[in-house]
Formats: structure tokens, sequence, C-alpha cells
């Protein structure tokens, strides 16, 4: 009895060894989230390019001549700071965030979404790990039908 | 005289079978032993992204962990070995210690708190418990505290205080007659044409889980004893590190050339210096007005 109950107490340190090693070389896998989300929007048919100095995507949609911006935010909002001078009237502003997009931010929601979603990632129920990154989407009112697309798409969850 | 030990309260078992049963004192040395793998092994791995791998890297992120996370867990097994008595252990202890690390498995900061939370409740309220086993179920406390405080679940919290941070920065550059804005996170040096952002990892709360795991750790291992008159030193102990961090939060703001030298340049070392000094000052002003330590019986002698 003693011996099983010490052979189980190694094992679990063998296992939290081993599990910490393997995740810490899985969390290399998004280096730069930016050419990430620049691939997925590439998907979505809308061609990008970097702006100068600056942590954020221009996009141009083929039907829409004025370009769009997308740029990824801490879900803590610790840069808020860059939304300064980003709401102009003449756009719409969408946040994407694991599966939603609204046009209104909610903190908590997207918190405790992170949180379950991370939790299902360390029980091993999910394979990815979730962004703490949210989509900020700057689309230009004049295209009614970008502010109707799925966006979702660019920061999934199933 | 030595023989099988059988619990008044668990008449289930016979001699026999608690004669086999581990002893409570190897279980508890094992539950330690499996939360401090799952504590290190997550610093190892770097629970911030872009932390990198290789040795170097891991023994940076031991290295800069905190020499308090360091001096508590050799407190923690120096002590290990008197944990409890030499009696079995009892289900609960046994199963608990399988729980926390089964938590423990998860690989995020979050469980190793819970499991270091879990295993040091058990050590606090365990009735067979010896009082360094009680002293290491407090550090466990205190260090899935500092884990919980400094993990990403709490960084909304530590955003609105940085936004507090900035607009307390940008007051004290005024001072100095420096004019200065805050916005949001950032605090804007108009006349040094120059701005600094505070992210999560430089707001003032951040190093209260410190200061508070560096207070019990000194007043632990200056041997005193744990009383609720400790408590205002303690908030003293986080007004001071709140006020060293505005000093150096400031310092940085005020021109790019300080802001080199606070940051990346000889002043990180200054500023950790300060710190520590600071985290030993107030248990050490806490503890000297106490008690002495009970003197040790004249046929008892401290190896």
């Amino acid at each position: 009895m003693k011996t099983l109950v010490r052979c189980c107490y190694l094992s679990l340190i063998v296992l939290i060894v081993v599990i910490q090693a393997t995740h810490g070389q899985h969390d290399q896998s998004a280096s730069d989230p930016l050419a990430a989300l620049a691939t997925r929007l590439e998907r979505l048919n809308v061609r990008t390019e970097r702006a100068a100095g600056a942590e954020m995507l221009i996009g141009h949609v083929p039907f829409c001549a004025p370009p769009m911006l997308a740029q990824l935010l801490s879900i803590d909002g610790a840069d808020d700071e860059r939304l300064r001078g980003l709401h102009a009237a003449e756009a719409t502003v969408k946040y994407v965030y694991l599966g939603s997009a609204g046009e209104q931010r909610d903190k908590a929601a997207m918190i405790g979404r992170w949180a379950w979603a991370k939790m299902l990632f360390a029980i091993g129920w999910h394979a990815d790990k979730p962004s703490s990154y949210l989509v900020l989407l700057v689309l230009p009112r004049a295209c009614a039908g970008l502010a109707a697309r799925d966006w979702t798409t660019l920061s999934p969850w199933k | 005289m030595r023989g099988y030990v059988v619990s008044i309260g668990q008449p289930a078992d016979s001699p026999t079978l608690a004669g086999q049963r581990i002893g409570a004192r190897e279980v508890g040395i094992w539950g330690v032993l499996i939360v401090a793998v799952a504590f290190w092994a997550n610093i190892a791995r770097g629970t911030t992204p872009g932390d990198g791998p290789g040795a170097g890297a891991i023994l940076n992120r031991v290295l800069d962990s905190g020499a308090f996370n360091v001096f508590a867990w050799s407190l923690v097994f120096a002590r290990a070995s008197r944990i409890s008595g030499a009696e079995p252990a009892s289900r609960r202890q046994i199963w608990t210690t399988f729980l926390a690390g089964g938590i423990a498995l998860a690989p995020v900061q979050a469980a190793s708190a819970v499991s270091l939370a879990l295993l040091g409740g058990l050590l606090l309220r365990g009735r067979r418990v010896l009082p360094a086993g009680r002293q290491i179920g407090l550090m466990l406390l205190a260090l899935a505290f500092e884990a919980a405080w400094t993990s990403q679940l709490l960084a909304p919290l530590h955003v609105l205080v940085g936004r507090a941070d900035a607009a307390i920065c940008a007051f004290l550059l005024g001072l100095l007659h420096i004019e200065a804005v805050a916005h949001a996170n950032v605090v804007n040096n108009i006349s040094g044409n120059f701005s600094i952002v505070i992210w999560p990892p430089c707001a003032s709360s951040l190093p209260l889980g410190c200061v508070s795991l560096a207070f019990l750790t000194m007043v632990l291992y200056l041997g005193r004893p744990l009383r609720l008159r400790l408590l205002p030193w303690l908030v003293l102990a986080f007004i001071g590190s709140i006020l060293l961090t505005e000093i150096r939060l400031v310092l940085l703001a005020i021109s790019e050339a300080n802001y080199l030298w606070w940051h990346t340049g000889p002043g990180v070392s200054v500023y950790a210096l300060a710190a520590l000094a600071l985290a030993v000052l107030f248990p050490i002003l806490a503890t000297r007005e106490g008690a002495p330590p009970a003197a040790l019986p004249h046929d008892r002698r401290v190896a």
C-alpha cells in the first residue's frame, strides 16, 4: 500500500514536469499574432498591409474604396490608449473575441470567456491556447456590407 | 517502544493495516514536493507570451522570479521534516495531496496557485499537524496568493491601478515643475516630449503579492509568532512598496535617458535592491518590539 501511494505521488511529479515542458513548447507557436491575423483576413478576401510604426493592419476590400483597420488589443485593457482617435464618425467599430463579434466591448464577459477557454485548454479539452488579444476592426460606414460580414473567424473558438 | 499505531477515531483500521499505511510526515513531504515542482515548472515554462525556450531563458526566468520565492521555498523545505508526527496519514490527507497534485497538472499559473492553497489549507486545519507544519501551510498560502495576484486573471485589476499610477505620476511630475498629463495608462511628459506606458507588470499593485510573501517569510525566519498587531506593519510595507513604485515611475518618465537607465540599465539593480531592503525592513521593525523567541529547554540544543 505504501509503495503504491509513493509510486502514484512520484508519477504525479513526473507528469507535472512532462506536461509543463510540452506546453512550454506549445506556447511558442503563435509568436507573431499580427501575422496570424493578417493570414485570417486574407482568407476573408481582405488584402492587408502593416501600418508603418503602428501595431495595426490596413485592409483593402475589392468592393470598398476606403480602407478598414484591424488591430490586436489586450483583453485586460492594458493598451486601450491606442483606441484614442480611432472612433471616427464615419466608421463602425467591431470587437471580435473567441467566436463572438459585437459593437460594444464587454470587458467582464471577455475575461470570463478567456478564463473558461483557458480552463478547457488546461484540462486538455481544447487543443488551442486561447489568445489574450481581441481583434478590433474599424470598418468604413460607406460599405454597409462589411459590418454585416461574419468576422468571428478572426478569433475563432469551437 | 515500537509498535503499530492505531488511531482511536478510525476503528475500521486493523493494527496490521495501520502499520502498512504511509506516514503523515511522508505524505506531507510528498505534498510539498509536488506543489514545489509544479510551482517551479510553471516558472521555468514561462507564463507570459514571448517567453522563449532554452536553458538560458529558463535560468533567467527562475532568477527573475524573485529572491523571496527562493527564500520561502528554502524555509518550507528546511521545516518539511517536522511537518507532522510519525502517525499514519489520514485518508483525507492522502487524497487531498492527490487532488492538489492533480490540479497542479494543468499547465497554468492559476492551477499551481489553487494546489498551493489546497495544501496550505490542509496543513493549517490539520489536527495532528505540528507547529512547523502550520508555518509551512501559511507559507504555501502566501505563495498561492502571490501566484494568483500575478496571474493573468487579475491583469484587469492591475491595468486599473496602472491608470491611477499614471495620474499620480503626472501629478508628481507637476510638483517637480515638469508639465505632464495622463491618458489611461500613459504618462505624457510634455516638457520632455516623452511618454511612458504603464503595463500591468509595472503597476504599483503587482509587487504587493511579493511584499506579503516577504513579510511572512521574514517574520517566520525570525522565529516570531504571527499576531494581529503585525497587520499595521504589513499595511505600512504595502504603502512603502507603492511609494517606491511611484518614485520609479516618475524617474522613468522624466526623460528618455532616465528611462533607459532605470528600465534597462544599472537602475534596475538599484530599484531591486531598494525593494528588497524595504521588504526586509518592515518585518524587522514589526518584530523588533515583540517578545523574543521562546527559550529552548536546557536539555535541548539547536543543531
